[in-house]
């Protein structure tokens, strides 16, 4: 899917520089010193357009759990822990065939420092760089009846992939823009090395209900969401570069978000606009995210 | 301006304002750490206004620095804070004063703040008031004071007055 016309669309809806990733990233998320945020989010993600004659498909299943922990007022650190249940479904010879994998899947670790802040009444403007690694705990070398899985299906890298980013926020009682980018270089393992992955979340959230900020009783409020979420990532390598592998693909991602004191839930639907995948992989249909988020 | 002071009893109410709060969680995020100060009562936040207000409970002290430490530690920004503070008038190198109670804490009180430094001169520009205030001083009347604080080096806290009425016995 190559939709340059709807990339254009979307740069001309959304101002430039303006941003936030509310539900399609976790490293906007940021508790106070001593404080605890907990998000728990299910995602569904269908990929196809095989341009193959084998008709392949495949769609994930993914529950992930985020632990994001504040060690001081300037300094968080988040505990990605997924869990994956991947299944490649394709036609041989006339006969369906199944290939599945379920498991936990690479756990990330990674450190927010605040470099810059800027409060003002009812706003807040900062700036933080993260950096962290992707550990191997996913299944990388699992195979079935008919061999070893295809990188695609693996549940984890078999590496331990260092990370790094920069996020900018700028939240006030109406609205929040923000702007995160993320490099992860994927070192590799044995015989395979994933290519390396660049990420960048745009977005925003405004605040549709209710019409004034609440007194002195407790803030509830309805968001809706419109993000842009991108991710590169380099062919990868075993001996020499994959063919079918790397690319890059932009998501337009609407949603919508529930949010009390404590008490967050939201769901959004990524949609790819604009998708430059390399040789026969297979390209997303759809991403569907459910998930919650709550504070102690 | 600095920063380290007591306030002993006798304080009743603070109100903080505060920079920041900019979604539901910042409430729950400050109000926390406020509730593990162990002076402090029933808390209340107005999160549109950026207040936090809290009911001091009786003859607990109300350490200042530990209320700029719990609202720094959640990352937001206290702009002002303000007291209710019952006690006796009386008088600190010339300045009009407030006592608190037998715990030997007091207020400067002032009605305006001049430039950058307390003076006898501009203490209280409000002549009403400064009589009131000597009224009450030489009665020994219990009085309560409202006010945002102000600390300056080598100086008790001060209270810029916004409200001040006799408490009848």
């Amino acid at each position: 899917m190559k939709r340059l016309v709807g990339i254009l669309m979307v740069l001309a809806l959304v101002p430039s520089g303006i941003s936030f990733a509310a539900i399609q990233t976790d490293v906007a998320l940021t508790p106070a010193k001593g404080q605890t945020i907990l998000r728990t989010q299910y995602s569904q993600t269908r990929k196809g357009d095989d341009p193959t004659d084998q008709n392949r498909s495949m769609t994930i299943h993914a529950a992930k759990q985020v632990v994001v922990y504040g060690f001081t007022d300037q300094t968080a650190g988040f505990l990605v822990v997924p869990y994956l249940n991947k299944d490649l479904r394709t036609f041989s010879n006339g006969q369906r065939v199944s290939r599945e994998a379920s498991g936990i899947g690479d756990l990330t670790l990674f450190v927010k420092q605040r470099l810059f802040r800027k409060d003002e009444p009812g706003a807040t403007t900062r700036l933080a760089i993260l950096g962290g690694l992707e550990l191997p705990t996913g299944e990388h070398d699992g195979s079935d009846g008919l061999g070893r899985l295809p990188p695609a299906l693996r549940l984890g890298s078999g590496s331990v992939d260092p990370l790094a980013g920069i996020v900018f926020t700028r939240q006030t009682q109406w609205y929040e823009l923000s702007q995160d980018l993320a490099y992860q270089v994927n070192t590799g393992h044995d015989d395979l090395q994933f290519g390396d992955v660049f990420r960048h979340d745009t977005g925003a959230w405004f605040r549709v209900w209710p019409k004034e900020s609440p007194g002195w009783t407790a803030p509830r409020a309805l968001h809706v969401v419109l993000e842009l979420n991108g991710v590169w990532q380099a062919k990868h390598r075993s001996g020499g570069t994959l063919k079918d592998s790397g690319g890059y693909t932009l998501f337009l991602s609407p949603g919508i978000q529930f949010v009390t004191a404590r008490w967050l839930w939201e769901g959004s639907v990524q949609i790819p606009i604009a998708e430059s995948l390399n040789g026969n992989e297979l390209g997303t249909n759809w991403v569907v995210t459910l998930g919650t988020r709550t504070t102690f | 301006m600095l920063s380290l002071s007591t306030a002993w009893a006798e304080v009743t109410e603070v109100e903080l304002s505060i920079d920041g709060l900019s979604c539901p969680f910042c409430v729950f995020n400050i109000e926390k750490p406020l509730k593990a100060v162990p002076a402090l009562g029933s808390i209340d936040t107005n999160y549109k206004k950026g207040l936090v207000r809290a009911q001091v409970k009786p003859d607990q002290p109300l350490e200042l620095a530990q209320l700029r430490k719990a609202v720094a530690d959640t990352g937001f920004t206290l702009r002002a804070i303000r007291l209710t503070v019952i006690g006796t008038v009386s008088e600190w190198e010339g300045h009009p004063a407030l006592d608190a109670g037998g715990t030997g804490q007091r207020f400067l009180l002032f009605k305006e703040e001049g430039a950058s430094a307390l003076t006898p001169e501009h203490t209280i520009a409000d002549p009403a008031l400064e009589r009131q205030l000597a009224a009450w001083k030489a009665s020994r009347g219990l009085v309560e004071i409202a006010g945002t604080v102000h600390e300056h080096q080598g100086l008790p806290p001060a209270l810029a007055v916004e409200t001040a009425q006799e408490i009848k016995p």
